[in-house]
């Protein structure tokens, strides 16, 4: 006996979207791509769009809430479950209810904690020794969903935020691929998130979206938290301050034992370092305004602080 | 020309599908022989589809009129496949309510049937070692083993629904069903009946 496969509709716009189309195209028959138009003037890349395109796959472009529904009113599919990632357009409770099974969100912490738009970047600036990825079918609530799967990941180096994002986009697929086909064949019930988190800090929390003025240094706070942002706001929007008059990004620094005067940099040997509100940070790497990123030592070598 | 192991397969109107399978006596080397040969054309043809899996297959699909049957041990997801063998299945006991679902059938092309069957089965056969072994399936497996048993009394699922104008679809290939004309496509077709 043969039976027809189980396919899924696929939600995504940004670039993480895209290398969880490629994983799941893999593993799953997906029937439709729905994605962001792409905006008038843009240039570049869209890379849901093109990939969608090169895999030969049915492709909807509604570019917000309401067009969203309207597509859903044309009955365009027949697959029973949705899966969401990086999506960025809110989907209302009749394009959920239209699947049977609903629309199964990958989101990138231990749910509840770091409910929200950045919950990466919020890991990394907290200090958590773990976060990992949750699968929660999406209700219309922010991130409060049901929970189908959780899986752990420990955060045993200081890592990046481009660094975490990537081992988790690689869990979130495993988790996908091993729990979707469960979860359709009926052998998983969905649980609040209260009742079945496996998150060592199970109350909710929440991450904001992060905006230019975030990657700003204030010497005021503490080195290790400056550290933290150096990490997390590697990508958008960098930590940003002025030695010797000039504009430069961090983009490594570690934390060492001094005091002095928050932001004025002090030059030990080689070595530049800036102290902070509590200990201060040696700066490893950085990248002068117009320049290629550079060494401390090189960078103490071509500039006069 | 080399031969694909799933062009072993049989399809209507090959009258042998109307036959009674005989039941295996001694478990030989010649019957893992056939189980393989089951499980190699079925692969090869699930790789030669897009939008549809084989949960399960018996030993008269491939034109050996014996009653065995391989049931893919995972019915959702799609690598890998893996599948368990059982000779000489019978029906111990149907119970449970009817239920109607899709179902389609390697030997039968083109054609989906919305196909009613008790959601509960009991059955008994011999695994692969010769040991009797139990099965209570319900929902889908349920459905499957009525499917495969019926195989060995030369029992096909359109029988089931052949008076009922609502059940025959094809799929299209974007991986759709649509509903068949039944006065046209079905009731008088003579590769079905």
């Amino acid at each position: 006996m043969k039976k027809m496969s189980e396919t899924i509709v696929f939600f995504g716009s940004g670039p993480v979207a895209a290398e969880a189309l490629q994983c799941l195209n893999e593993d799953f028959v997906i029937e439709a791509v729905v994605t962001k138009p792409v905006p008038p003037h843009h240039r570049g890349d869209f890379p849901v769009l093109s990939l969608a395109k090169k895999l030969g796959l049915q492709v909807y472009t509604p570019s917000n809430k309401q067009e969203l529904s309207e597509l859903f009113l044309t009955k365009p599919v027949q697959s029973k479950l949705g899966i969401v990632i990086d999506y960025g357009i809110i989907i209302s409770r009749d394009v959920i209810d239209y699947f049977p099974l609903g629309i199964v969100n990958s989101h990138f912490s231990l749910l509840p904690r770091w409910r929200g738009a950045d919950p990466i970047t919020a890991a990394i600036l907290h200090g958590d020794s773990e976060t990992g990825i949750s699968l929660m079918l999406i209700d219309e609530k922010l991130d409060e969903g049901e929970l189908l799967a959780q899986a752990p990941y420990e955060i045993s180096s200081p890592l990046t935020t481009p660094q975490l994002t990537k081992d988790l986009i690689e869990l979130s697929h495993q988790t996908l691929v091993a729990v979707v086909p469960d979860y359709v064949a009926g052998h998983i019930t969905p649980a609040p998130q209260e009742q079945v988190s496996i998150a060592l800090l199970d109350s909710p929390t929440y991450s904001r979206k992060l905006t230019k003025e975030d990657g700003v240094i204030d010497w005021q706070k503490p080195a290790q938290q400056i550290e933290r942002e150096i990490r997390a706001y590697i990508d958008w929007p960098k930590s940003r301050t002025q030695l010797g008059g000039i504009d430069v990004i961090i983009t490594a620094a570690k934390v060492i034992e001094l005091t002095g005067e928050p932001g004025k940099p002090v030059i030990q040997g080689k070595k530049l370092i800036l102290p902070c509100g509590k200990q201060a940070l040696q700066i490893i790497k950085l990248k002068p305004a117009g320049k290629q990123e550079m060494t401390a030592e090189a960078f103490l070598a071509g500039y006069n602080l | 020309m080399a031969k694909n192991p799933r062009d072993n397969i049989i399809t209507l109107p090959n009258p042998h599908l109307r036959q009674r399978s005989k039941k295996i006596g001694l478990i030989t080397p010649e019957v893992r022989k056939l189980i393989a040969s089951m499980e190699a054309a079925v692969k090869d043809w699930d790789k030669s589809r897009e939008h549809e899996v084989t949960v399960a297959f018996a030993a008269v699909q491939i034109d050996k009129l014996y009653r065995v049957i391989i049931v893919r041990d995972d019915f959702e997801h799609k690598t890998p496949a893996r599948y368990s063998a059982l000779i000489n299945p019978v029906v111990v006991k149907v119970e449970g309510d009817i239920e109607r679902d899709y179902e389609g059938c390697l030997s039968i092309q083109h054609i989906y049937g919305h196909v009613p069957r008790h959601n509960k089965v009991r059955i008994k056969a011999l695994d692969i070692n010769g040991k009797e072994v139990r099965v209570k399936a319900e929902g889908f497996l349920a459905r499957v083993l009525q499917h495969e048993i019926d195989h060995m009394n030369g029992r096909l699922f359109i029988d089931h629904i052949k008076d009922d104008p609502q059940a025959f679809f094809k799929l299209k290939s974007d991986g759709h069903l649509e509903q068949l004309d039944y006065e046209k496509d079905v009731r008088d077709n003579r590769l079905l009946w």
